[in-house]
């Protein structure tokens, strides 16, 4: 009897407890706007399905609506402004300070558990502006050096480099016994460009891109040699004289054409590369003071325009929950696991990167004028590719421009 | 009320629509930009007031330098070619091909009009690729040496006006094939009765008929011009260093990739009046009658 009626007891606390948990989760009425970038093909229909269980459990709809990349900040700036924006955005560092500094953004600390914070692997990362705006919800895709194992072979090699000296000899071993490109970079995209053909050479040598004050460059001398040692890959004739009307995309098809030895590319490009049937290597970046080469840091945002900043939390739960984000990695875009206990859905082979070589992994900082600072450096040191300017004059000119705008 | 008076009246109500929405859509987005020019503003806070620091800061800035010197060499290079060119063909159609091999010219010379300059673009970097261009292939059967057309400062700019040129030459060439058949016969006639050979009709009756026509082809030309930023977009995105930078780029760069609206309003009025004083001295040159 005793056993029959602490049963009971037990039974009547899940049921209290359960009552207790939908009536705090309960956004009957509520629809809450989701903005987001494509990811896959149908990243809509993706999350249609799975929060299809929230929306039942909350009483709460989504509207999801999945922005291209190539209108993705306009989209923002004139929603935000025009007051039809979203309540949950999906922002990456970039875009970020201007929203933050005029209050479209509010913090989320307050809404997030001691437990939840300690599970989510990132949530230092979204502490930026000297509060936790962020929800860290894509991170990873670090731009890595990838190999052509094949070409690295008929060179008579066997491992990718990994300081800057192999960079360059092995280039010059592939080019000699191939006679095609052994290393390429693309300066005739757009600034974003910086991620693969500037910042990790910044980081590699030691320096930072701002320090707290925001100033460009505070390590002059490592930026200084890194803009010498991409000039010098010019001049020596290791990166293609054609570089500054090749793009990303170029770079990438030469890659899979196996017409170039070594590119920098993204990790997600590596399906692709093996799509296209070349036996691949990579080493995650070259060491020279350092080792260092820029990593996704973007993130979920609560706007302050959401209508019912509880149902968006809730939502921002949802989304960065493990089985949501391990079908998100499993079926729409491969990324390391965000959160303690989530499976590694990424792609195998760079498993162990993600542990060994954490440390050199930049995010791009949170700054006032970044965009543009970034379309001048990329064009300074364009022109530096077309010996218009040194090395030392581009960066110089870029830091006094920087320091105009503020 | 008298006469003259409600004839004036009835004059205002009809001009009033049209004069409503040259107010709402013409005059005040001026107006308005000409007050945002005037602050700092970014959209997502309100527009706060700073005087001309926008008009300093743009005449100081060498993105807007470059863009200005761009602007103006690609307004040389189009608009001659382009208006010269057009002329040409269609004198040539009207003269020789009113048939329908004239008529199948006219339609292929049309294609480029219609499509995107995301897509002339495109098409235009992959022509002018430096590795795999056929460009580059049909000058290397010549003997001369691969050119890296948008890599260089000294060709980048001349791609994408040749783009232009190949997009834009068949409207204008409809506009002169349209202008020449307004042309009365009798004047050939009479020409060809006192000998004139066909060069001299040309330079003689054609191209002093064409003025009203030429007249408006440069003006369109020019105006197009100075708003170039789709091909730029498509082919270099201002690349490489500040080559191919445009106004209009510029423009669009502090407006939607830098939150610097006000800064870009600024940029946008000096290119208006830019275009105002160029086009006033264009008509002195050929809108005098």
């Amino acid at each position: 009897m005793k056993k029959f009626v602490s049963m009971l007891l037990v039974a009547m606390l899940c049921v209290a407890m359960c009552a207790t948990l939908a009536s705090a989760e309960d956004f009957s009425g509520v629809t809450v706007t989701y903005w987001t970038a494509p990811f896959g093909e149908n990243d809509a229909a993706f999350f249609e399905e799975q929060l299809s269980d929230w929306m039942a459990r909350t009483g709460a709809q989504v509207n999801i609506e999945v922005i291209p990349w190539d209108s993705y900040e306009e989209k923002y700036m004139t929603g935000v402004a025009s007051g039809t924006g979203p309540d949950v955005g999906y922002m990456y560092n970039e875009m970020l300070f201007n929203y933050i500094d005029s209050g479209a953004i509010l913090p989320i600390d307050e809404y997030f558990t001691d437990e939840v914070k300690a599970a989510a692997i990132y949530w230092e990362n979204g502490k930026v502006l000297g509060q936790q705006y962020l929800l860290p919800y894509v991170v990873g895709n670090p731009r890595i050096l990838y190999v052509n194992m094949d070409l690295l072979a008929e060179a008579g090699l066997d491992a990718a480099p990994t300081t800057w000296d192999e960079l360059v000899s092995t280039a010059k071993a592939i080019k000699e016994a191939t006679g095609k490109t052994g290393f390429d970079q693309q300066w005739g995209g757009y600034f974003g460009d910086l991620n693969e053909v500037f910042f990790p050479y910044l980081w590699q040598a030691g320096g930072r891109l701002v320090d707290d004050e925001g100033n460009l460059f505070p390590d002059f001398d490592a930026a200084l040699k890194a803009a010498e040692f991409l000039y010098s890959l010019k001049t020596e004739g290791v990166i293609s004289e054609y570089c500054t009307s090749r793009d990303g995309s170029a770079i990438a098809e030469d890659f899979r054409n196996g017409d170039i030895g070594m590119a920098i590319m993204s990790t997600s490009a590596a399906a692709k590369n093996t799509e296209a049937g070349i036996n691949w290597g990579f080493a995650p970046y070259t060491t020279e003071t350092a080792g260092g080469t820029f990593v996704a840091n973007d993130s979920l945002v609560l706007m302050s325009s959401a209508k019912n900043v509880e149902a968006a939390i809730s939502l921002m739960k949802e989304i960065t929950s493990i089985p949501v984000m391990e079908a998100f990695h499993e079926q729409v875009y491969q990324m390391p696991p965000i959160s303690e206990g989530e499976k590694y859905l990424d792609n195998p082979a760079f498993e162990t990167m993600y542990e060994e070589a954490a440390s050199g992994f930049h995010a791009l900082p949170v700054v006032a004028n970044f965009s543009q600072i970034e379309a001048a450096l990329y064009s300074n040191l364009q022109s530096m590719m077309m010996d218009d300017l040194t090395p030392e004059e581009a960066l110089r000119t870029t830091i006094d421009y920087a320091a105009s705008l503020s | 009320m008298s006469a003259k008076q409600k004839n004036n009246l009835w004059g205002w109500l009809f001009v009033l629509p049209s004069f409503a929405v040259l107010l709402v859509f013409i005059a005040f987005p001026i107006v308005r930009s000409f007050y945002l020019s005037l602050t700092d503003y970014n959209v997502l806070k309100p527009p706060s007031f700073v005087g001309f620091k926008n008009y300093v800061s743009a005449f100081k800035d060498p993105f807007v330098q470059a863009s200005f010197r761009n602007t103006f060499q690609y307004v040389l290079t189009t608009v001659p070619i382009q208006t010269i060119l057009s002329m040409i063909v269609a004198a040539i159609i009207a003269m020789r091909f009113q048939n329908r091999y004239g008529r199948f010219v006219k339609g292929c010379m049309f294609i480029p009009v219609i499509s995107s300059s995301v897509l002339v673009g495109t098409l235009f970097t992959l022509l002018f690729d430096s590795t795999k261009g056929v460009v580059n292939s049909a000058i290397s059967l010549v003997g001369i040496a691969p050119v890296n057309w948008l890599g260089q400062k000294s060709t980048a700019l001349l791609t994408v006006c040749i783009a232009t040129i190949w997009k834009n030459v068949g409207y204008f060439l409809v506009i002169f094939y349209a202008g020449i058949m307004d042309i009365p016969m009798s004047y050939y006639e009479a020409a060809e009765v006192d000998g004139a050979s066909k060069l001299q009709q040309f330079f003689s009756i054609t191209l002093p008929c064409l003025k009203p026509i030429t007249y408006l082809v440069v003006t369109l030309g020019i105006i197009w011009s100075f708003q170039a930023f789709d091909m730029v977009y498509a082919m270099t995105q201002g690349g490489p260093g500040k080559s191919t930078y445009t106004m209009v780029y510029t423009i669009y760069n502090a407006a939607f990739r830098e939150y610097r609206m006000g800064y870009a309003c600024t940029v946008a009025l000096v290119l208006f009046v830019f275009i105002l004083v160029v086009n006033n001295i264009q008509k002195l040159f050929l809108g005098r009658e």
